[in-house]
């Protein structure tokens, strides 16, 4: 460092004016500055403060801004930055980790099916995939604010089934993606797509009354009745031909899945409402 | 004042064990201090004022509204600031994206407005220069500190904090302290410690909770009184004295009922507070 | 720490650190310098904001300071980069604004030691016209590319290389 200093007067008719200087002293004072803490701080304290804190602003603002799980970044990218959207992307239940489990299950039961040339088993495991999921998101102690969540005007019921929806729709869809690949040829292959919607929508609607885990095993559990009752009556009937999939089975399935959604509608809690503690 | 908190006949039960037992109590503005050992039921009577556990029987009245329905607890929780013992933070977030997370719980809608204020709640607690440090590099004094970030957001009415200052070092008591100070004007503050010195810094009232009820509601010089006359210093453990230590000059502060022409001690709050809580209080009881 | 009285070089350490703080702390120390610095480059205000903001990301980001140097050159290594890149972002170039004022006068005196700064250099630039001048600083000075002193002096890249040789000739006139 230097031993001499610019002088405060031109130090200060630097920072005012920059354009006002000659320009081989202004080139001078540069060089002098970029190694000179004491003629930096001096240029510091004549600058005017407004811009420079305006400039601090923005960078805390943008730090701010940046950061995020891959969830919250795709919905900054996808231009979503309200509120309520970054509410539901919150839930544990959509974070990566969760979703490759989902695909990971998705790919063994299609596995199952083309190893057993048993296009049926995708068709009675696929409903189950959801349903759980489903019963997941009521789960305690999944919000990532932990119980300083709890006490919140946004946190309740309602949150937490837009949540449920949230996953729901994202796990029918790799199911969707799943049922092309299971041995079972056009429309058939999505015969389990009314069965998920009544089971994970009837968990939804149970849980507006009970405790979700025990609406969704009791539900899992009657599904499976059924699909065994069938095969009872019906021996030697593949499952994937068996009266569930038939058009009468899928249309009284479609019924009451649709039952469910109504139920759901119409017990919707505004997001900010809470179920009870 | 008025009650901006009203309790009549709490109570609250898990399994056999009563944690809250047939409670009444009423705050009003300013810092009131909730002493009690482990297990009294201080926390479950925080979680029932917070909207977070529902009480088994009796009334809650928060500003008026009812806990027990949505629409008043809704209301509730738009004026209150709550930090639990146990916040079980998501540890992924850092300092600035769990705070932020939790404004947006809180309804701060608007990006640009809601970042200022968690800006502005981050550098009450001091945890500016850290704000995006991962929560799971954070020192036990930050993680608390951070707990009591989230209760500033929106400034609010009501403050219940479950044991704000555990883990706190002495300059950060301080800053605490001062913090609250301020806020005790215009706002009722309910805070549950094991640090008697805390009440006796910030408190008006102070309120003794035992075995889920309370055994004791006054002014700490109040609870400090009551002590009076059975805490004496003696070269030794009296056989006489409930509780005993001895200090740092080898003189023993005897609690308890003092032989006769022994010449008694004035009485702190904590002395008070140990008459009280007996032996309960000697296990966490530490040598100053 | 007590982050007002850390050196650069530990500041920067610190914001490896992802503290705030220390940021803020180097931007209070440098962005004023390199605001005003930037301004000799660059007309409009905004511009030279958004490339102050744009460097202080670039430390947030990338706090390598490999040790070399001053801090402050380094700073201004990416400041000055990051100037070119608002200016080809907005694809807008706004001349410096020049206003020579009566009332600053600089002392023959502080004239001689800031010479010292530029060393031989500085009689060699008094001499050339403003268009080369610019050139030689953003070149030679600045550091920068003959591109990237296309960008921000706002003419073609041929006829950087041009003023650059005529610069050249001149200069080895003066200096010789």
């Amino acid at each position: 460092m230097n031993e001499w200093h610019v002088s405060e007067q031109l130090i200060a008719d630097f920072a005012r004016s920059p354009g006002a200087i000659d320009e081989v002293t202004a080139a001078s004072i540069e060089q002098h500055l970029t190694v000179c803490g004491r003629c930096q701080s001096g240029l510091a304290a004549a600058a005017p403060e407004a811009p420079i804190d305006a400039i601090w602003a923005e960078v805390e603002d943008r730090i701010d801004r940046a950061g995020g799980g891959v969830t919250e970044r795709l919905l900054q990218r996808l231009a979503v930055d309200s509120a309520p959207a970054r509410l539901i992307a919150a839930t544990p239940a959509l974070r990566v980790g969760t979703l490759l489990a989902v695909g990971v299950i998705t790919v063994a039961v299609v596995w199952a099916s083309r190893a057993a040339q048993v296009g049926g088993a995708y068709l009675a495991l696929a409903p189950v995939v959801p349903t759980l999921l489903v019963a997941l998101s009521f789960a305690p102690g999944t919000d990532p604010a932990g119980e300083c969540g709890l006490a919140t005007p946004a946190f309740g019921f309602g949150l937490l089934m837009r949540r449920a929806l949230a996953i729901e729709l994202v796990t029918l869809m790799v199911l969707g993606v799943g049922s092309l690949l299971v041995p079972i040829s056009g429309l058939d292959a999505l015969g389990w797509l009314l069965p998920a919607l009544a089971l994970s929508m009837g968990t939804l609607a149970g849980a507006t009354r009970w405790p979700a885990p025990e609406v969704a095993g009791i539900l899992i559990a009657a599904w499976m009745g059924a699909l065994t009752v069938v095969n009872i009556v019906e021996p030697g009937r593949q499952v994937a031909d068996s009266a569930v999939f038939a058009p009468a089975g899928q249309f009284v399935i479609g019924l009451l899945a649709a039952g469910a959604c109504v139920v759901v509608a119409r017990n919707r809690p505004s997001i900010l409402q809470e179920a009870g503690p | 004042m008025s009650a901006t908190v009203r309790v009549r006949g709490l109570r609250k039960q898990f399994g056999s064990t009563v944690a809250v037992d047939d409670l009444d109590l009423d705050l009003t503005v300013g810092l009131t201090g909730l002493l009690g050992p482990n297990g009294a039921g201080k926390s479950t009577l925080m979680r029932m004022l917070a909207t977070v556990a529902a009480p088994d029987e009796g009334e809650i009245s928060v500003f008026g509204h009812d806990p027990a329905t949505p629409a008043g607890r809704l209301e509730i929780r738009r004026r209150l600031g709550y930090q639990p013992q146990e916040p079980g933070f998501h540890q992924q977030f850092n300092c600035f994206q769990f705070v932020d997370y939790v404004a947006i719980l809180k309804e701060w809608t608007n990006r640009r407005e809601r970042h200022d204020e968690v800006r502005r709640v981050l550098g009450l607690v001091g945890l500016s220069d850290v704000s995006n440090r991962r929560i799971s590099r954070l020192s036990g004094g930050m993680r608390r500190r951070l707990a009591i970030a989230q209760v500033l957001l929106g400034d609010p009415d009501l403050l219940i904090l479950d044991e704000p200052t555990a883990g706190l070092d002495p300059e950060q008591r301080l800053r605490f302290r001062e913090l609250l100070g301020s806020a005790a004007a215009h706002a009722t503050i309910l805070l549950s410690t094991h640090q008697t010195d805390d009440v006796a810094a910030l408190c008006a009232r102070v309120v003794v909770i035992l075995d889920g009820r309370i055994r004791f509601d006054g002014s700490p010089a109040e609870l400090a009184g009551m002590a009076t006359g059975r805490v004496w210093m003696a070269d030794g453990r009296d056989p006489q004295a409930r509780l005993a230590w001895v200090g740092g000059d080898g003189r023993w502060r005897n609690i308890g009922d003092p032989p006769a022409n022994m010449v008694v001690d004035a009485p702190t709050i904590e002395d008070g507070y140990l008459v009280l809580a007996g032996d309960a209080g000697a296990a966490t009881r530490a040598d100053p | 720490m007590d982050l007002d009285s850390a050196s650069d070089a530990d500041l920067i350490a610190a914001v490896a650190a992802e503290n705030r703080g220390a940021l803020r702390v180097l931007h209070e120390r440098h962005s004023p310098w390199l605001v005003a610095r930037l301004r000799r480059r660059c007309g409009d205000a905004d511009v030279v904001a958004e490339a102050v903001q744009d460097t202080w990301m670039a430390v947030w980001r990338a706090p390598r300071w490999e040790g070399r140097g001053e801090v402050g050159a380094w700073l201004w290594g990416i400041a000055i980069r990051r100037l070119i890149g608002v200016q080809r972002r907005r694809n807008r170039w706004v001349p410096p604004v020049r206003q020579p004022r009566d009332d600053i006068v600089v002392s023959a005196e502080e004239r001689v030691l800031l010479g010292v700064e530029l060393g031989d250099l500085a009689g060699a630039l008094t001499a050339l016209s403003p268009e080369l001048r610019a050139v030689v600083q953003a070149t030679v000075l600045d550091g920068l590319t003959t591109k990237e002193a296309a960008v921000l002096l706002g003419i073609p890249r041929g006829t950087v290389k041009s003023r650059m040789s005529r610069a050249r000739i001149e200069m080895r006139g003066a200096l010789a």
